[in-house]
């Protein structure tokens, strides 16, 4: 039994083919050595691919967006670490004043405070111009935090309006070549019956459009001065706390 | 890498022994090849320094084995062929020792390869307890279950000579 089994085992070779085609095989891996390390880094590279794209597009991704019209008419894209990532002017006055200032980067505070105490912004408050700021929020929580800010530092001037609205206003807003601000008015003419183009309100500064609205609708609250907040209807109403009473 | 002139000593030295532990475990031409080519990269790329014949010898006994577990667990294997069919394509070409090959191929895998070391490669059981790391005990218990296993199928029991 014994010398059975190795006559069986005996009978197996490798024959001559088989080790050619394994030293063959051998010398095509010397040639081409395989690298463990390939797969390791391609797989790195393509996660920090990811993580660079995701955390790029995290970046750049505005959560608010602060739009100030007084005839410069501009917006100020904010992401979610408070950083200004995108402007944009909406007339030749916005885009001028933008680029005499370059805001982007900056933190929304810095940015505001640069903004309000530009010697261009500073001539127009003083020769009374007025100043619509409206916080447009894609995230509640930075909109609200905004919106608070822009009050408390504006808080003493008269001239100066500020409210907070919902994105969807804003392409509205966007599709007739107007700011937030100026569409806010343009609205409120219209719904006071005076006839005018978004062309024309773009054209106006926010102090000749509200004066436009006051001395067409006496009524209106809100000629010079006050906060607004937009109620559910999508309709402005006045915050009593800011406004003269009638 | 190890040299040509290295590889072609070790292949010329061990390419039967690998070729029937491959035989031994996988049964048909297609994946020994496979298993003969991996251990032999396996020993170029390796940097074991040996201390003797017996050791390289010895280690690549176990690489061939675990080699040849490997493919065995394989997705492929396992949805391929059944013994009876392996057993169909192997044995036309060792028709001269047809049972003996049917009665060690039919073993479980532990016993095929006690018998194998011990019966052909002349290893004693303290030996294989070391290549195939396992306990000497255990390594008795295989070699005399599949004795018993060989006589009931052969009707005789290999000698210790």
């Amino acid at each position: 039994m014994n010398r059975e089994i190795k006559e069986a085992f005996d009978a197996i070779h490798a024959d001559e083919h088989l080790k050619q085609n394994t030293i063959h095989f051998i010398n095509q891996k010397r040639k081409h050595p395989v690298s463990t390390w390939k797969p390791v880094l391609t797989a790195a590279a393509c996660i920090l691919f990811i993580i660079g794209f995701g955390s790029f597009h995290v970046y750049f991704t505005p959560t608010s967006v602060i739009s100030m019209d007084i005839n410069p008419s501009f917006e100020l894209e904010i992401n979610r670490f408070g950083k200004v990532i995108n402007t944009e002017g909406y007339n030749e006055d916005g885009s001028n004043l933008l680029q005499s200032l370059d805001l982007n980067y900056d933190n929304y505070k810095d940015a505001i405070h640069t903004v309000l105490t530009s010697d261009t912004m500073e001539e127009y408050l003083e020769n009374d111009a007025f100043l619509s700021i409206a916080v447009v929020e894609i995230d509640e929580a930075q909109g609200e935090e905004i919106l608070d800010y822009i009050s408390t530092c504006t808080e003493n001037q008269e001239n100066i309006s500020c409210c907070k609205l919902q994105k969807e206003e804003v392409t509205k807003a966007h599709s007739l070549g107007l700011s937030y601000g100026k569409y806010n008015t343009y609205l409120e003419l219209q719904e006071a019956g005076i006839e005018i183009t978004a062309e024309q309100v773009r054209q106006m500064s926010m102090r000749e459009l509200k004066d436009l609205l006051q001395q067409e609708c006496p009524d209106n609250l809100d000629s010079a001065k006050g906060n607004r907040k937009q109620n559910q209807n999508g309709h402005h109403q006045e915050n009593s706390k800011n406004t003269p009473s009638s | 890498m190890r040299s040509e002139e290295e590889m072609n000593r070790v292949i010329n030295q061990y390419s039967d022994m690998v070729k029937r532990v491959c035989f031994l475990h996988l049964k048909n031409e297609a994946d020994t090849e496979d298993v003969f080519q991996t251990v032999f990269l396996k020993y170029a790329l390796s940097s074991v320094c040996f201390e003797s014949a017996e050791h390289e010898k010895a280690w690549l006994l176990r690489v061939t084995m675990n080699a040849c577990k490997d493919l065995i667990k394989s997705f492929f294997r396992s949805h391929t062929t059944s013994l009876d069919e392996i057993l169909e394509q192997a044995t036309p070409l060792y028709e001269d020792h047809h049972d003996v090959f049917d009665a060690v191929l039919r073993l479980p895998e532990t016993q095929r390869r006690v018998i194998y070391l011990h019966y052909y490669e002349g290893y004693t059981a303290p030996e294989i307890s070391k290549i195939l790391k396992k306990n000497v005990n255990t390594v008795y218990t295989w070699m005399t279950r599949a004795k018993q296993m060989l006589k009931k199928e052969l009707g005789g029991v290999p000698d210790e000579s």
